[in-house]
């Protein structure tokens, strides 16, 4: 339908919006931008996005060490902590980048490293050639939780990267994959390791995650009491940021998993339904992570006289259901598998065809399908 | 790198304006600075800088002053500028709140009269929106109401703009004719001047507008595009020098466009593209106007040769291909859009030409999907159009995939497809219950399949800029989607993410409801399995109660808790939630219907429980009580306050619909009558009856397929009230009634079945209470009834259902009588039934021979229908009980015998009947006594060797006995002791007539150790219907061998299964 415009300016620039060159949105995104130029440096373009604020700091980026990123700003030179990076935005960086940050984020880690690799053939400046090296390797290693094919080349890829890149602002972050692998594989004293250099990073929120990865590395070798101890005692931790307190809650996860595996389902029930009521609902990974973990503690208790094979569903199908949960792949394979085994188990064969389908569409070469295990 | 360019100037331009203008925020500056801003159509950045220069304390005092007026003026420019309602909305809210802080402030200020106008364009805006909203399909049920709104703000706006029109020509008359040029005065006079003739084209406009709220082509839309036509006409007229002029020209081509004169139209879109746009005797901002002017008249052109009458589809898609070419920079506007839009509908249209050969269609069609893809990316008018022309694309070939690229386009689509499932699913409620329901449950199914994919796909493309309002909007959409999809968990989740994740969301109290909907489906699914589903409703039905008590959603929460304990057979606890719905709530009679019912089916339910469970009298008599007075009270307070002329609520229909049922159950039949028919001697009738209501066809809250079920189950109670007062006449009536309803009032063979079962079970309770003389009078009226029913079958021939229903119930009816004790007249009458029975059987059967679509179609089943009917006959006749009867009964299954010779199972049913077809025989021939138990062999012609034909008794009950199919609890258990009794029976009467003593003593004996041997294969008799007749048969085998008559009391009970074991052996 046509219709005149609802304003008329009368000097001969009636119908002034029709005839406009940029969307609307471009103003908006310009005016940001002025807002920008107006608080940061002049010559500001590159920009650091730090974990503790979700804020941005811009500037320049001038130098990168294994504990800071400097970056100057109107107002003098920042220096970021390496472990609060979130990610830099570069100036002039190549736009497929972001793509495959995106693709990244969510979940579509063949689709990532395409990407990457588009990236890499572009010109840019080292430090963005660097990071485009690291992505590359840890999107192998994501892969690489769900498919074991894939670990040596994950760790081979991390390793080169520490060799070349030894001051590299994601040295500490790189070891947490590296031990993360090895734990995956069953390499703990590899683990260990790598999980030891991790925390020495001078940051609380990196000893922390770094005591978390031991408790876990226990977890693995079947050592509940000890990893419950260990757990307990990072709860017990008095925290002081945002960082911490996230450890402290993976910690909480981790104490659920030990209970259940020691037959306490409902103390680990308790544990997990109280992660998910305090979680921010845009903490995504932990919500993932929180309700695989009741979908396997109920289901292990399938057995009991209370049968908790749907509450086991619901928990697993969120993960499915919401595509904010299901980015997190590791979690989102599993949470396929295991509905494919419930919905089965109730009379749904369509419906565990289906999930099965997907998780091998999705994640092909996934661990899950290989090894049917109970959780 | 365009774009860079671009942006880099524009930033410059930006940054150069906002410094300038915060260094010299004089008046000129920031009219002129504003004014680029707005001419650009960069509303979000112009009312950024207001913002910013409001905190500015050096702004100038006239300036602040007016702020708030600029700031609205700007918002409702801009509101205009967007295609999102919701944003559009939230603007002139914003620029009413701006207008209203300007005029109270500033009540004399120069700008005030301007203000008003503002307040017109404002309201021109709404109207748009309400009419816009009006044409979307989603609105569709509420259209009129929308476009009523939208013709309420055109006229309020219309009053305003003639005000102003009758303000500037006082101004103008008070100016003096010759003032001097470029003076104050002059200047003044010129601005009103402009005003003025900005006012003229509003209301040409607001004409136009008004037209667009009318369905094209009705009286009102072609009398207003009309007078806009002439308003637009005269404008141009008056000033076709102006750049006004030529603008009304360009809208009264609009105007005869959409009144069909598109000859006329396309030769003023001409006389304007005749126009030079390059004239160097123009200033730059002339030329420049013209030019746009030129663009906006290419794209109505293109709709003439669009349209209709024209159909120059080729002529369309050389200009826009030409158009989109020279103008690529201008691709993303609205003309730009609008053209791309045209050259999708043209290339559409020509590929389906009848000139067009395969491989151009599809080539033109591919151009077309690219072409609307295009328009379908970018938001504007055309958005919703092109995107479902792309699923109608994608709909004739899979090759066109619409990959949505972003959280916007695929909100889009899935909001199209909603549309579209939203309309597939009122279809299925829709009232004609001729349709194809379930191709049509299919499609709708189909399309909430790709709507819930759409919206999954929109929430995976949101990105963190993506408001959670709007992302909120599409979770509850996808929840919605899944609850049609029957996935309920999923839905569940999903609406649980608004409802706990964003209490204070606008959304989270629907979404908590709908929470619970969805448990409450998959409840429904399985309700004896569903532990689960009923802890999650609860869970979420306490969260919902906690956060919003007083809300319509909790009293509906409250009905549904209350339904749920209903169902579980704890009506008190029902009846405790029903209770906490508040008496102002619109649920409130809902609520105590539903509690009446609770406690009548709580009644009903518990009178069917075995005496151990049953509760106790008392809490019987309590329920059936409670349920009468509390539908009793609805009925009486809430009749009186019905105006004459509303329909009656639902919940008030129901009840009374209860309370007939329960004056049927207590045989109050006058009672259920009043309540159907409620028509006094003087013919007032101010409160119809529920039969009234339907048969008047008045109207009732009740639409779509729940008006279908409940005038259904009005007739099905009347026709029970009649038939149990007698008045076969309307009985017979309502059954043609509910035949003429067809399946919608469900099977005619299930109505038959009920009243049958009805009659039955009230001749038996009558029999019992040995209320003789009622009990003839119900039989009378049952057999007077179907009397009536086959008379009419001359008139009308009658259906399978019906003659198989008066078949069984003649039989019915016959067994009853021969049920205790039955005297010599009853054994006579119940003859007469069987004959009856048997001969409207012969009649189907006939009638099925004959036409083979009298018969229904075959079910799946062990028998065919026709093995079945035969069957039915030969049982009808064996009971008839002569020899001629017996003997034609058994000429009737002996084929089936043969048929089924080599196929135990099905065949049975058959045994069964043979061998009681030949012991019935055997009452007028011994000899078929001993074939009733031995059973009768049949000689194969052709091979020569003997088979069992009919097993007889012996041979039914040897062949079930290893059977796993008789063992407790399976299929044939008492089909196994019914054979074993029955074969101990013919014994005994083969004694009763043997004529030697010996030979009877004999065969009372192996009567007797048939009995014993019975007991001692299984230790078990087959439940107490047979345990009763083997120790009556037993007693009076001791009787006649005059042995203590101890029944099956001393019998002695295997005691190991070895011991079963060995008898076995032995038998």
């Amino acid at each position: 339908m046509i219709r005149p415009a609802p304003g008329i300016h009368f000097a001969f620039s009636l119908h002034s919006n029709n005839g406009r060159v940029l969307p609307h949105w471009v103003s908006i995104e310009l005016a940001c931008l002025v807002v920008v130029l107006l608080v940061s440096h002049a010559d500001a373009v590159d920009s650091v996005r730090r974990k503790s604020t979700k804020r941005a700091v811009f500037g320049s980026v001038t130098t990168v060490s294994r504990e800071n990123v400097t970056v100057s700003t109107s107002s003098g030179p920042v220096n970021v902590p390496a472990g609060d990076v979130d990610f830099i935005a570069f100036e002039n960086q190549p736009p497929v980048l972001n793509l495959g940050l995106q693709a990244e984020q969510r979940g579509t880690l063949e689709a990532a490293l395409d990407y990457y690799r588009q990236a890499t053939k572009m010109d840019a400046k080292d430090l963005i050639k660097t990071d485009i090296e690291y992505f590359i390797a840890r999107t192998t290693a994501r892969q690489a939780l769900l498919n074991p094919e894939l670990s040596k080349t994950a760790k081979r890829l991390l390793e080169n990267f520490r060799t070349k890149h030894a001051n590299s602002y994601h040295y500490y972050a790189l070891h947490d994959w590296l031990g993360r692998i090895d734990v995956a594989s069953g390499n703990f004293d590899d683990a260990n390791r790598a999980f030891t250099i991790f925390g020495q990073a001078p940051w609380r929120s990196h000893k922390l995650r770094a005591q978390l990865r031991q408790a876990e590395i226990e977890q693995s070798r079947k050592n509940f009491t000890k990893a419950a101890e260990l757990f307990e005692s990072i709860i017990q931790t008095p925290v002081q940021s945002e960082l911490e307190k996230e450890c402290q809650q993976e910690a909480k996860l981790g104490k659920a998993h030990c209970h259940s595996k020691q037959g306490s389902a409902a103390d680990a029930e308790t544990l997990i339904r109280e992660v998910i009521e305090q979680t921010d609902i845009i903490d995504t990974k932990m919500h993932a992570r929180a309700y695989t973990l009741l979908g396997d503690c109920l289901y292990a208790d399938r057995t009991s006289p209370n049968k908790r094979l749907k509450p086991a569903l619901l928990a697993y199908l969120h993960v499915d259901v919401l595509p904010e949960l299901s980015i997190h792949s590791e979690q989102h394979a599993k949470c396929l598998f295991y509905l494919s085994q419930i919905w089965k188990e109730i009379g749904k064969p369509d419906r565990a065809a289906d999930a099965l389908v997907r998780l091998n569409q999705r994640y092909p070469n996934n661990a899950w399908g290989k090894t049917p295990t109970n959780p | 790198m365009k774009w860079r360019w671009l942006t880099v100037f524009y930033t410059c331009f930006l940054v150069s304006g906002f410094a300038c203008a915060r260094l010299h925020a004089d008046a000129t500056h920031y009219d002129s600075f504003l004014e680029q801003l707005k001419s650009r159509g960069w509303y979000d950045t112009a009312l950024l800088y207001l913002e910013e220069i409001e905190q500015d304390p050096n702004l100038p005092e006239t300036i602040r002053t007016r702020l708030p007026f600029d700031q609205a003026q700007i918002l409702i420019d801009g509101a205009s500028a967007t295609p999102d309602f919701g944003l559009r909305q939230e603007r002139l809210k914003k620029a009413k709140r701006y207008l209203e802080t300007f005029l109270t402030r500033n009540p004399d200020h120069s700008l005030v009269a301007n203000a008003r106008l503002q307040f017109g364009k404002l309201l021109m805006e709404r109207g748009r929106i309400a009419a816009l909203k009006a044409k979307q399909p989603i609105n569709r049920s509420n259209r009129d109401t929308l476009n009523q709104t939208a013709r309420t703000h055109f006229q309020q706006a219309q009053s305003l703009l003639e005000k102003s029109r009758a303000q500037y020509k006082t101004q103008l008359d008070s100016f003096k004719n010759n003032l001097r040029k470029n003076s104050p005065e002059a200047k003044q006079r010129q601005d009103i001047v402009e005003k003025r003739l900005q006012t003229l084209i509003d209301l040409a406009v607001v004409l136009y507008e008004m037209a667009q709220s009318y369905e094209p082509g009705s009286a009102d839309h072609t009398q207003f595009l009309q007078q806009a036509a002439n308003s637009f006409e005269k404008i141009h007229n008056d000033h076709r020098n102006l750049g006004a002029g030529l603008y009304a020209r360009l809208y009264q081509g609009k105007c005869l466009e959409e009144t069909n004169d598109v000859r006329k139209a396309r030769g003023i879109y001409d006389e304007l593209l005749g126009h030079d746009p390059l004239d160097r005797k123009q200033s730059a901002d002339q030329r420049r106007f013209l030019l746009r002017l030129q663009h906006q008249a290419h794209y109505f052109r293109m709709i003439c040769l669009n349209h209709k009458k024209v159909k120059a589809f080729q002529s369309v898609i050389e200009e826009a291909e030409q158009w989109l070419r020279d103008n690529s920079a201008l691709r993303a506007t609205e003309v730009g859009l609008g053209i791309e839009w045209e050259l999708a509908k043209a290339l559409e249209s020509l590929a389906h030409t009848e000139s067009t050969s395969e491989k151009d269609t599809r080539s033109l069609l591919r151009k077309a999907f690219s072409a609307a893809e295009h328009v379908s990316t970018t938001p504007g008018k055309h958005r919703e159009a092109a995107l479902s022309l792309l699923q109608h694309l994608r709909g004739t070939d899979a090759a066109f995939k619409i990959t949505p690229q972003d959280f916007s386009q695929a909100r889009e689509l899935a909001q199209a497809a909603r549309s579209r499932a939203e309309a597939l699913q009122q279809e299925l409620y829709a009232e004609d219950p001729s349709r194809d329901t379930d191709k049509q449950r299919m499609a709708a199914l189909k399309q909430w399949s790709e709507t819930a994919e759409l919206f999954h796909e929109a929430l995976k493309l949101a990105d963190q800029k993506v408001p959670v309002e709007d992302i909120n909007h599409v979770r509850f959409h996808l929840s919605y989607a899944y609850y049609y999809l029957d996935r309920n968990y999923e839905s569940a989740i999903v609406a649980e993410r608004i409802a706990r994740g964003y209490p204070d969301h606008s959304l989270s109290k629907k979404a908590s409801f709908l929470m619970i909907a969805a448990y409450l489906q998959a409840y429904n699914q399985r309700p004896g399995q569903s532990a689960f589903e009923v802890n999650q409703i609860i869970r979420t039905a306490q969260y919902l109660l906690k956060q919003w008590p007083t809300s319509s959603e909790s009293n509906q929460t409250r009905i549904i808790l209350g339904g749920l304990y209903g169902q579980q057979g704890d009506p008190d606890r029902a009846a405790k939630w029903f209770g906490a719905v508040t008496e102002s709530s619109e649920h409130y009679l809902e609520s105590r219907q539903k509690a009446g019912m609770a406690y009548w089916n709580a009644f009903l339910r518990a009178k069917q429980l075995p005496a151990s469970k049953r509760p106790n009298q008392t809490t019987l008599k309590k329920y059936a009580e409670l349920a009468q007075q509390i539908l009793e009270d609805i009925s009486t307070e809430s009749r009186g306050q019905i105006p004459v002329g509303e329909p009656v609520p639902d919940p008030l229909l129901t009840a009374e619909l209860y309370l007939a049922h329960i004056a049927i159950h207590n045989d109050q039949y006058p009672k259920a009558l009043s309540l159907l028919v409620r028509a006094d001697s003087t013919g007032g009738n101010k409160h119809p009856g529920l039969l009234e209501l339907v048969q008047n066809k008045e109207p009732l809250a009740f639409s779509g397929r729940s008006r279908h079920t409940f005038v259904a189950e009005v007739y099905k109670t009347a026709l029970r009230v009649y038939v149990g007062l007698g008045d076969l006449a309307s009985a017979k009536q309502m059954i043609n009634e509910l035949e003429k309803l067809g399946t919608s009032a469900g099977p005619m063979v299930q109505v038959y079945r009920e009243l049958g079962t009805e009659l039955q079970l009230r001749i038996e309770t009558l029999q019992k209470r040995n209320d003789l003389r009622e009990r003839d009078r119900v039989m009378k009226t049952a057999e007077s009834f179907l009397e009536k029913i086959n008379q009419g079958a001359q008139e009308t021939p009658l259906r399978f259902s019906t003659m198989s229903w008066m078949a069984d119930a003649y039989y019915q009816l016959g067994k009853v009588l021969i049920q205790n004790r039955p005297t010599g007249s009853d054994n006579q009458r119940s003859k007469h039934l069987f004959s009856n029975a048997a001969k409207v059987m012969k009649q189907l059967i006939k009638m099925g021979e004959t036409d083979p679509n009298f018969l229904p179609q075959q079910t799946a089943g062990t028998l065919r229908l026709a093995q079945k009917l035969r069957l039915r006959l030969a049982r009808y006749q064996r009971h008839v009980n002569t020899r001629e009867s017996c003997k034609e009964a058994y000429a009737l299954v002996r084929p089936l015998l043969i048929q089924l010779i080599s196929k135990p199972n099905p065949a049975l049913p058959v045994q069964v009947e043979a061998a009681y077809i030949l012991q019935a025989w055997g009452q007028h021939d011994t000899r078929k006594l001993h074939s009733a138990i031995r059973g009768v062999k049949s000689r194969n012609k052709k091979t020569g060797n003997s088979v069992m034909l009919a097993w007889g008794w012996a041979g039914i009950s040897q062949r079930l006995q290893h059977s796993p199919s008789s063992r407790k609890g399976a299929s044939h258990y008492s089909t196994y002791y019914e054979a074993r009794f029955q074969l101990a029976y013919c014994l005994f009467q083969q004694a009763r007539r043997a004529m030697d003593n010996q030979k009877q003593e004999q065969l009372y004996t192996k009567a007797k150790r048939e009995i014993m041997l019975t007991y001692r294969l299984s230790g078990d008799f087959g439940g107490s219907l047979w345990k009763n007749k083997f120790n009556d048969l037993l007693v009076k085998i001791q009787r006649g061998l005059q042995e203590p008559a101890t029944g099956i009391s001393v019998l002695r009970k295997p005691r190991t299964k070895r011991d079963i074991n060995v008898t076995q052996r032995r038998s």
